[in-house]
This record gives C-alpha cells, sequence and structure tokens, in this order.
C-alpha cells in the first residue's frame, strides 16, 4: 500500500471513529449533559467511548459527570458539564523494561523547566490537567474530573494518587500555585484564561475556579503547555523543575542528549520503558540513516520523501496533522498593506505544486484556515487560479513593468521572501513561490535566516514562512486569537480587524460548542476578505520506527504528544 | 616588445612546467571557460523549475538529471561554477588588498604600528580556520557578499604576515636605499619600487589560497550562510541534495566532485607555478641567509604557503588546509 | 632550559590578550541587545523596561566600553564567560562538557594520520620519484583537495545507509568513532605526508649527510642516526598544530556528524548568533592553540637542543 493512501485511509479511519465516538458516547452525552444534540465534530468534549476503545492511557476511561443540573438550552447558566476519569486507576504494574533510542532535530528540551522551557510534554515528562486524544477529543488527564458548575465556575479534582517526582501529592495548592507561575510567566497564558480567575481550594485535590466571564474554552486550555502543572524544586523557588510526568530526565545535556527513567510512583503506575535516550541530530539525512542502521529506534517529523528510502525492517507511516504551512504577511508595509496585493499573492500560487516540492505530495494542499478533517469547522478562504491573480493586479492599478515586474505609483511588487530551514519544506515552498509567481509579475527575494522570529519582531520584513500547530487546544478560539487578533502570538504581521475582535469576544464568553464553531466560520469570511495570510499545505505528521521493537504507537496529530505510556519496546 | 614574442616566451614558459603543472592549468583553463560560458552554451536555464520533471533520472536532455524542483543539475553545476570560482578570486584579491596595506604599515610605520599588526597577526593565527568566519557571517548577516566579507576579514593574516617580511626584505634592498636617499616619498618607494618587485611572489601567496578558499566558500554555503536560494552554489547544492541522496546520490556526488576537481585543479597549477618562479630566481645556486625575522625570500615565501615547517615562523601556514572543512 | 621555558610562556599572554580583545570586539559589533536575549532566555516572557534595565546594570552594558572589556576580562579570568543566550547556561559547562569529546577525536585522528603519514611522507622523500613518492603525493593532492563535509556524507551514504556497517552519527563508543575520525585523518594525512616528505628532503639536502655518505655509510644507518633525529623536531612542530587546528577546526565534521564535541557547540552557537558562546570558543581555542604550541614548544626543546638557543 502506498503512503498516499495510507494517509487517506488512516484520515477515513479517523474520522469514523470519530464519528462513531461522537454517535456512541458524545451524542449521548451531550444530550444527557448538554440537550442539544448537535454532533458538531471536533468540539465534543469528552472522548467517550471512542477514547475508552483506542486511548493511549488504559488507566482512564472517561466518562461524562453531570453533576448538579438537568439538561438545559446552551445558554443555560445552570446547566453543567465536565470531564471525568475513572478514579480508581488500574495501574501498571509490569516492571520497566527495554531501552528506546530516539533522534530529534528540533524542539529539544533546553533545561527540565516547566516555566522556562515548553517542550517538555511531547517527552512525557509535563502533564496538563486535561489533554487531547489521537481523535481530537478532549479527555482528563493529571485531572480526574473536570465539572462546569455554573458558566463561569470549574472545578477541578486532581487524580488520586497523583505525585510529583519528588515524592509528594499533588494538591489543590499546587495547583493554584502552578497556575499562578504560569500567568507570570507565559504572557499568552493570559489571553486564554483570563489571570483574574478566582482559585480556591475546595478540599485536598479539588480547586475552584471562578473566571470573570464565561469561559468556553476553559476545559482545552488545561490542555495548553501553557497551563502544565509543576512545582519549584527548592520550596518556595521561582522555578518550575519537579513535574509529574510519567518519565523524568536523568541526564540532560544541551543541544546534544537527553536521557528519561519511569517515575516509579507516577500515577498510572511505573511507565513501560526502562530507559529512554533521546538523541538531538539536526541533520535530518543523519537521523533517517541512523533509524536504516539500527542506531535509533524511533523517528519522528521527518521530511516525507524519505518515506521511500525504508526498507521492510522500518515501518514507517505518514498521518494527518493539525501543523499548517503558511505565509505571515506584513500588513504594516508596502507591498502587502495593499489587501489587492495579498489577495492577489494567495490567489497566483499553485498550493498542489509546493505540495508536491516540499512534500513529496505526501500532504494536502491547503485553501482554509484549519486543517480539514481534523475536527474543525472550516471553510475554503482561498483559491489558486493565475488568471483572476492578474487580473485583481490589473484592477488594482499594477501595470506591468519593462523588466516583467509589476508597479504602481513607482512601487515596484518587489519584496522578500523569509525561509528558515527548521522545517525542511518552508524553503522548498518559498523557492517555488518565487518561481511561480514571476510570470504574474512579482520579483520575489527568497532568503533563508536561523531565526524568524528574530526578524520579524524587527518589523524590517516583508512575508515570512511559517508553521503553524494550528490544533494545541482542539478548540478554534486559540488559534484565531493568536493568528487573527491584536498582539495574538502568531499575528506578526500586526493584523487588527475590530469585527474580528468583537467576534473574538464574542467567542471567548460563548460556551455552546456548535454556536462556537459558527463564530469561528465567521471570523475565517472576514479572512477570506483580509487576506492576512496564505495558507499552502499541511503536512503530514511522519514516524517510523524499527517493527517488532517498537510497540503501542499511535499517531497524534498534535505534536505536543509523543512519548506515552502506551509506547513500549521489545 | 611585440605582442608575438611575448605569447612565445609565455608558451615557452608554460612548456617547461612539470606535465601535472600543465594537465593541470589546462584543466583549470576548461573550468574558468565552462563557468564563463557553459550556462550560455547550454541552453538549458539553471533557475527553470519543471516540476513534472523533478527527481529525474540522467538523460540525453539533462545529463545529470534534474533537482527536487526540476531544475537541470549540469546548468546549476555551470552556474555554480562562476560563483565558486568568482568568490575565491574576490576574497584572494581582498585578502592580499589588506595583506600588502597592513604589511606595507607594519614594514614602513613606527615600532608601535608593528608590534600591534604583529601581535594582531599571531593572535588571529591561533584562531582556527572557519568557526571566526561563520561566526562574522551569521552576526553581519547570511548572504553572499557577506560571507565573502567575513572570509577576507578572518583570513587576512598569513598574507599580511608575508608581505610585511616580503616588503622588509625589499626595502633593505641596494635600491630601494639609494631611492630613498635620493629623497623618494614613501609612497613612491612603495608604489614605484616595492610593488612591481613583489608582485610575482604576492601572486603566488593569492593563488596558493585560492583553493583553501573554494573549499571554505563550498563549507560555508553547505552551511546556510552563503548564496541563498534559488541561485546555484556547489556547497548549498551539496545541502539541497541531502534530503535525496539515499535514492539520488549522484545528485550529490556531482557537486563534490566539482569542489574537489576545482581545488585539485587550483592547487597543482599553484604548486606547478611556484616550483617554476622559484627555479628561475634561485637557477643560480644562490641560497638565501636564513635570517630570523626578516629572511624572507622568495623560497620562504614558497615555503610558508606550501607549507613547509619552520620552527620560528609556523603558525602562518595551513590555515584553510583540509582539516579545517 | 628554564630560561627558554619562561620566555615562552610570557609570549603566550600577548596573544591571548589580543584574542580576548577581539572577542569583545565581536560581541560588541553583534545587533541585538544581550539583555533582552538573556532575559528571554533565562525564561522570562514578558519583559519589562525596568527588567531589561536591571539587567544591563547587572551586565554593566551602560559602561564605556573599555570598562565594560576590564570588567568582562576580570570574570573571564574567574572562568566565567557569561551564559548562553540560548540554554542559559554558563559557557564554561557548555565547553567543559564537551570538550573531552573533541579531544578524543583529535587525538585518535592525529594518531591515526601520524601513523601513517610521517612513514610513508619518510620513505616518499628517501625514495625521491618511486612508486611510494607518487603515491604519497597523489594522496596528499587528493585529502587537501576534497571537502571534508563531503567525505563525511559519502561516508554515512556507503558505510552506514548502504553497508550498515558503522553508525550514521557520532556516537561515543568504538564504532562511533570510526568515521569521524576517519575523515578527518584523510585531510589531516594529506598535510602531514606532505609536511614530513619536505622536511626529510631538507634534512636530506643538509651537508652532514653528504658527509655521512661520504664516509661510507649505509642508506639505513643514515637514515636512523643522521636523518630521522633531525627531523624529528619539525615534524613533531607540524603534528602540534595540527593536532591543534583538529581540536578547533573540526567543527563542520562535527556538525555533520553530530558529534558532541565543541565544534558542533560552535556551529551550532554561530548559526543561531549566540555570541557568548562564540566568544567561549574564540578564547577556548586560543587557550588550545598556545597550550599545545607550549608543549609542541618544549618537546621540541628537549630533542632539539639548537631551538632552545633561539
Amino acid at each position: 500500500m502506498n503512503q498516499v493512501e495510507r494517509i487517506r485511509i488512516s484520515r477515513r479511519l479517523q474520522r469514523r471513529t470519530f464519528l462513531g465516538g461522537v454517535a456512541f458516547g458524545g451524542v449521548s452525552i451531550l444530550l444527557a449533559a448538554c440537550g442539544d444534540a448537535m454532533p458538531t465534530p471536533g468540539v465534543a468534549p469528552a472522548g467517550s467511548a471512542t477514547v475508552a476503545a483506542t486511548s493511549m492511557a488504559p488507566a482512564s476511561s472517561p466518562a461524562m459527570s453531570s453533576s448538579s443540573a438537568s439538561a438545559g438550552s446552551p445558554a443555560s447558566p445552570t446547566r453543567a458539564m465536565g470531564l471525568a476519569g475513572t478514579p480508581t486507576v488500574a495501574r501498571r504494574t509490569a516492571a520497566p523494561r527495554g531501552e528506546l533510542r530516539l533522534a530529534l532535530g528540533f524542539d529539544f528540551p533546553a533545561k527540565i523547566d516547566a516555566l522556562k522551557d515548553t517542550h517538555l510534554m511531547p517527552y512525557g515528562l509535563l502533564e496538563t490537567l486535561t489533554r487531547q486524544t489521537p481523535q481530537n477529543t478532549l479527555e482528563p488527564w493529571l485531572a480526574e474530573q473536570v465539572t462546569r458548575v455554573d458558566p463561569t465556575t470549574w472545578r477541578v479534582t486532581v487524580r488520586q494518587g497523583a505525585k510529583f517526582w519528588d515524592g509528594s501529592a499533588v494538591t489543590a495548592d499546587d495547583i493554584i500555585a502552578a497556575f499562578q507561575k504560569n500567568w507570570a510567566g507565559f504572557p499568552d497564558a493570559k489571553g486564554i484564561i483570563s489571570p483574574d480567575t478566582k482559585m480556591t481550594a475546595i478540599d485536598q485535590r479539588t480547586v475552584e475556579f471562578k473566571t470573570p466571564a464565561p469561559s468556553g474554552i476553559f476545559p482545552y486550555a488545561l490542555s495548553l503547555t501553557l497551563f502544565g502543572i509543576h512545582k519549584p524544586s527548592t520550596p518556595g523557588g521561582a522555578d518550575g523543575g519537579i513535574l509529574t510526568g510519567p518519565y523524568r530526565a536523568t541526564k540532560l545535556v544541551v543541544d546534544n542528549e537527553l536521557t528519561l527513567e519511569p517515575f516509579a510512583d507516577h500515577w498510572g503506575g511505573p511507565a513501560p520503558i526502562a530507559k529512554i535516550s533521546i538523541r538531538f541530530v539536526p541533520d535530518p539525512n543523519a537521523r533517517l540513516l541512523a533509524l536504516q542502521s539500527g542506531d535509533i529506534d524511533m523517528l519522528y517529523n521527518f521530511p516525507p520523501e524519505s518515506l521511500k528510502s525504508f526498507d521492510s525492517a522500518v515501518e514507517a507511516m505518514a498521518t494527518p496533522s493539525g501543523r499548517v504551512d503558511l505565509i505571515n504577511l506584513n500588513l504594516k508595509r508596502p507591498p502587502f498593506n495593499d489587501r489587492v496585493v495579498r489577495e492577489a499573492f494567495s490567489t497566483a500560487i499553485d498550493r498542489a505544486i509546493l505540495n508536491t516540492v516540499g512534500l513529496d505530495g505526501r500532504g494536502v494542499p491547503q485553501y482554509t484556515l484549519f486543517p480539514t478533517g481534523v475536527g474543525f469547522e472550516t471553510i475554503p478562504i482561498q483559491t489558486y487560479d493565475q488568471a483572476k491573480a492578474k487580473q485583481l493586479l490589473e484592477s488594482g492599478g499594477w501595470q506591468v513593468g519593462a523588466d516583467g515586474v509589476r508597479v504602481k505609483d513607482g512601487q515596484r511588487l518587489a519584496f522578500t521572501l523569509l525561509s528558515y530551514p527548521g522545517r525542511a519544506q518552508l524553503t522548498p515552498y518559498a523557492v517555488s513561490i518565487q518561481s511561480q509567481l514571476k510570470p504574474v509579475g512579482f520579483a520575489i527575494e527568497v532568503k533563508e535566516v536561523q531565526n524568524v522570529t528574530e526578524v520579524t519582531k524587527t518589523g524590517d520584513w516583508d512575508a515570512t514562512m511559517k508553521s503553524n500547530n494550528m490544533l494545541p487546544t482542539g478548540d478554534p478560539l486559540y488559534e484565531l486569537n493568536r493568528l487573527l487578533g491584536q498582539g495574538g502570538g502568531d499575528n506578526v504581521g500586526q493584523y487588527v480587524n475590530l469585527q474580528v475582535e468583537s467576534l473574538l469576544n464574542d467567542l471567548r464568553v460563548e460556551l455552546d460548542p456548535a454556536q462556537r464553531q459558527q463564530l469561528s466560520l465567521k471570523i475565517q469570511e472576514i479572512a477570506k476578505t483580509d487576506v492576512p495570510d496564505v495558507f499552502l499545505a499541511v503536512g503530514p505528521i511522519t514516524t517510523a520506527y524499527r517493527k517488532g521493537k517498537v510497540r503501542g504507537y499511535t499517531p497524534h496529530p498534535n505534536d505536543s504528544y509523543l512519548i506515552s505510556t502506551d509506547l513500549s519496546v521489545s | 616588445m611585440p605582442v608575438q614574442s611575448r605569447v612565445q616566451r609565455f608558451s615557452s614558459w608554460i612548456s617547461e612546467l612539470h606535465p601535472t603543472g600543465r594537465i593541470a592549468l589546462s584543466l583549470l583553463l576548461c573550468l574558468v571557460l565552462l563557468a564563463l560560458f557553459g550556462p550560455w552554451v547550454w541552453g538549458q536555464g539553471a533557475l527553470d523549475q519543471h516540476v513534472e520533471l523533478r527527481l529525474s533520472n540522467p538523460s540525453l536532455h539533462h545529463p545529470l538529471g534534474t533537482d527536487s524542483y526540476g531544475r537541470d543539475i549540469l546548468a546549476r553545476l555551470f552556474l555554480g561554477a562562476r560563483w565558486s570560482l568568482l568568490g575565491a578570486a574576490l576574497v584572494c584579491a581582498g585578502v592580499s588588498t589588506i595583506g600588502f596595506v597592513l604589511g606595507t604599515l607594519a614594514a614602513f610605520g613606527n615600532r608601535f604600528v608593528d608590534t600591534i599588526i604583529g601581535r594582531l597577526i599571531e593572535a588571529l593565527l591561533a584562531l582556527p580556520g572557519l568557526v571566526p568566519a561563520l561566526a562574522l557571517t551569521a552576526i553581519l548577516g547570511p548572504s553572499f557578499p557577506n560571507l565573502l566579507l567575513a572570509l577576507i576579514v578572518t583570513s587576512w593574516p598569513s598574507s599580511a604576515r608575508i608581505f610585511r617580511s616580503l616588503i622588509l626584505r625589499e626595502r633593505e634592498a641596494g635600491y630601494v636605499e639609494s631611492a630613498i636617499a635620493l629623497g623618494a616619498s614613501s609612497r613612491v618607494v612603495i608604489f614605484r619600487h616595492i610593488l612591481p618587485n613583489i608582485f610575482g611572489p604576492a601572486l603566488i601567496l593569492a593563488t596558493a589560497n585560492f583553493g583553501g578558499v573554494i573549499l571554505g566558500l563550498a563549507s560555508l554555503s553547505f552551511l546556510g550562510l552563503g548564496m541563498q536560494p534559488p541561485t546555484p552554489e556547489w556547497g548549498r547544492m551539496i545541502n539541497d541534495a541531502r534530503a535525496y541522496f539515499q535514492r539520488y546520490p549522484w545528485q550529490m556526488i556531482a557537486p563534490g566532485l566539482c569542489i574537489a576537481l576545482t581545488v585539485l585543479a587550483v592547487n597543482l597549477s599553484g604548486d606547478a607555478l611556484r616550483d617554476r618562479i622559484a627555479g628561475e630566481r634561485y637557477s643560480k645556486r644562490e641560497m638565501p641567509p636564513r635570517s630570523r625575522r626578516a629572511g624572507s625570500t622568495l623560497r620562504d615565501v614558497a615555503a610558508q604557503v606550501s607549507p613547509l615547517p619552520k620552527l620560528t615562523q609556523r603558525a602562518a601556514s595551513g590555515r584553510f588546509s583540509g582539516t579545517e572543512m | 632550559m628554564s630560561r627558554f621555558l619562561i620566555a615562552r610562556l610570557l609570549a603566550v599572554f600577548p596573544v591571548l590578550l589580543v584574542i580576548s580583545l577581539l572577542a569583545f570586539g565581536l560581541q560588541a559589533i553583534t545587533p541585538g541587545d544581550p539583555a533582552i536575549l538573556l532575559l528571554q532566555a533565562s525564561g522570562v516572557e514578558t519583559i519589562t523596561p525596568e527588567a531589561i534595565q536591571a539587567k544591563r546594570a547587572e551586565l554593566h552594558l551602560d559602561d564605556p566600553l573599555p570598562v565594560r572589556y576590564t570588567q568582562w576580562l576580570v570574570g573571564a579570568l574567574h572562568g566565567d564567560f557569561g551564559r548562553s543566550f540560548r540554554s542559559y547556561e554558563p559557557v564554561t559547562n557548555l565547553y567543559r562538557d564537551r570538550i573531552a569529546a573533541t579531544a578524543l577525536l583529535a587525538l585518535c585522528a592525529a594518531s591515526l594520520s601520524a601513523l601513517f603519514a610521517i612513514p610513508l611522507g619518510m620513505t616518499a622523500a628517501y625514495w625521491r620519484g618511486s612508486w611510494l613518492d607518487a603515491l604519497a603525493q597523489v594522496l596528499a593532492v587528493i585529502g587537501s583537495a576534497v571537502p571534508g563535509f563531503w567525505v563525511a556524507l559519502m561516508g554515512i551514504y556507503f558505510l552506514a545507509a548502504r553497508l550498515h556497517w558503522l553508525p550514521a552519527f557520532g556516537t561515543l563508543t568504538m564504532k562511533g568513532v570510526i568515521m569521524p575520525v576517519g575523515v578527518l585523518a584523510l585531510a589531516n594525512m594529506a598535510t602531514l605526508t606532505r609536511l614530513t616528505r619536505g622536511v626529510v628532503l631538507d634534512v636530506l639536502s643538509q651537508p652532514f649527510v653528504r658527509v655521512a655518505r661520504a664516509k661510507g655509510l649505509s642508506t639505513r644507518e643514515i637514515a636512523i642516526r643522521h636523518v630521522f633525529p633531525n627531523t624529528l623536531g619539525p615534524i613533531l612542530t607540524v603534528l602540534g598544530l595540527e593536532t591543534a587546528h583538529l581540536m578547533t577546526g573540526a567543527a563542520v565534521v562535527e556538525y555533520v556528524f553530530a558529534w558532541p564535541g565543541i565544534g558542533k557547540l560552535a556551529v551550532d552557537a554561530a548559526l543561531l548568533r549566540d555570541t557568548p558562546v562564540i566568544v567561549g570558543f574564540a578564547i577556548a581555542a586560543g587557550l588550545i592553540f598556545v597550550t599545545l604550541n607550549l608543549v609542541v614548544d618544549l618537546a621540541v626543546g628537549t630533542v632539539d637542543p639548537r631551538v632552545r638557543s633561539v
């Protein structure tokens, strides 16, 4: 079976299991809890039956707990909803064994400190209160239960037996302290859950969050790395060095290697692998060869064109991801302060060629804001039509000059497109776009820098290639806010539209999942006209491992989850 | 002198070269011609993308196949040769100019200036090959001109050092001393008398570094600090081919061989020319004095460049020897 | 001997001082505010003007350059080279953790190349014009013309990917060392063969060799008694220099093999403009160079008394 087929099948499978999940559990639960049967893909707050069947953690078989109120209208303040894991956990008892050797090329941890490094979650070091399942639904994780008491009140109960690496139990006070530090440490965190939220310890394990306004994203936001649970390595310390994950670091040499061992007192029991060694190998080719020669057992996020190079000893797969490759445009200066130029630019790019050149045809050309098929409502907002692009420019006053480059009022249609080598597909896209857009009348200079953020911060740039994880929370608000909201972390082009701002505000307080998707669609409609960013393609998540050695691997569309307790070696 | 006899003299001079040297020189000439006219003669565009033909095997139309964008690899190699040779030539010229200026300053300036320049040279020679150039390019921002600049800034010391001793030696020569005695200004002495006399050795010095500079350029471009895409450059082509080289190894082998062949041709030609000139000067069995400081004769230049070890002057050599890659 | 030693030791300081000045200069011309970069590296995401001001005061960034240099130098003398802009690790620790891996690589490569190159260079010079000489010349010429990073990639392709003999990236194991050492030794061998040959030829042209020949000593005796001792000094010198170059100049090869050494650290730092680490590299390289130089000088001084009088 070739890889393209595999992607299609896995995507089909995903949708099928997902819809199945909604039909099985989600719908009934939604009916029971919310009183409206709207199986909108991707917003079922509970993992339900599907999750139990395919879940990563055998410990959790989540079920809804509808604690206080009966069914009501979506806006009903008395309605209760939430997530719950089974309090009694079937702990793993088997002794950990074997060694797993991995090589990674980016997002390598620099410090075991949740406040200083946001790359700890993929390695099983950091845990959050909730997490996303591979089916892009939400389930409790370090929390046993997340309950909405009323639209602004949430109760989170920590799992029985949850412990920090130092052996102390995770208490409600620890959660409160961790949240306070997260707000102080991550400005982005403040935009998602208001720092004015009042937190009270109800009992040893339960925290009550009282948000200033209703917050629809709350349970999803708990799954963000930014709201990880940690405690200082010395009492009263400012760091977040003690975590709760199933694995803990025994050795970390920056930019070189990380060694993990199971945390014996983890709430789920000791993790199955006795030793995990992770090497940092920035060269994708060397990583690939290392897997082929058996020096490592597993490889993650390698360039898709390498899929053809593996022999039969390697199991390789490309699965849909939530990572979108796009171009951020600088709206503060010419030529992209002209809306017509932005639309023409987007319309002139043939994404299918980009998919071929950058992803060896393994990805999906993208004309929508969110990736399709991962549970978000999304509509095509961009197209490819070179004739239309030319026509747009003509009508916008951009005339072809003597050298084939369009000119308007003495301003040439020339700009620099930044790229970076960290994600292998981006520079090929840029080089292809440069060549594709030449006949349309664009003069593009491609420039590869190591760190684009450094450049975009200065304001002295025109357009930059980017790769964004669109589903870190499983809720549309997070990325819409980051990408299109004023001052959002990914909004480097400084796009501001008051209508979008007001819709984002509506989205923040909207509790009904279906309504949330509708608001998201309205925002996407505006982005269709304004074209603040150009969406290009969704690359697959590529994983390869040695057959017979690695077991229990489930691909996850969100690259925040890599090493789970389901993973074992033989 | 009639042109005819000049050409004749030159050709007879060339024919007296070592056969390896002659072969290397003709190879180098071929490479230069290919770099100059190759892209023009070979009709394929080095930048034309034909996605439908991407990663195709060698064929009559594309003798070396196409890369991941469907661009003709042969055409890219031709264009890449241009940048490699031009870049190395510019770096060598820059290094020689700085070397000449600072060498002159050290030789003609007072003791203080001499000491300062001397210390600077010594310290820079203690810094290893490519990393300072790498750091400087990264700080200036990756681009081809910046890369050339960084290579010049970090590799002038060995050249300045040799220029200094060359100039010192010439200054002590009788004709210069008489010129000074006749009241010639320093400028006249430097440009009228010394420069023409050290021109030959200076040229040798520059060519001796040429091969090393090509390797340095390729290494830094390989790291992504040189020519920006889509312009082809050999080092960058090797880097771009890495993702595909398990299935299309020639995409990486070809530019690597081009670099090796060019450096080989340059080094061998340089050796042959150096031997030829050194032989000419000292054919009369006149052995230069082995003084420690200013004892720089042409042979010493050849020695430092080749580089033969000198107990007291050894750091000068081998800045771009292969070990640094 | 002790006067020679003291003279050599004293000559080291100006070199190190100039290197420190250059390194500091590099730091000064790097764009970007070190205070902001360090705050970011330390994990502070909201950077307030007050925090920047405090950091600038802590780093003495608002002082005049000479004062800053002095302060930096005093810190450096105490082993404090600041912290990385990326990992916030102290620069000294970064180098301390990696120097052993680099030294291992350099020493192995130097020994391997010496083992082959010195005998080859000697025999090539001795039987000048023979097939051995031709072989030596070819090796020397090719070894110095082929880009090391390319040989490394080719080695990875054939020996690791195709034949599965060796690991594809550098690991601190017997097998993992072979390829990086081999690649480095290849280029080093070229230089060393060429130099050894030159040195021996030089000695062979000396009058005392002619005298020895005239005395009727056998070729072997001349080689062992007269030629070899006289070539030892220059060869040691070259070997020392080449080892220094291997320690500090193997950066790109280290990078290709992901070898956990100081060269790779420096390349990574340079690519990401992590100036404190780059500066640390310049200092480390300078130290390594002068130390090895000193060691070589002493060794040569021991084997060749003529040097001491110079």
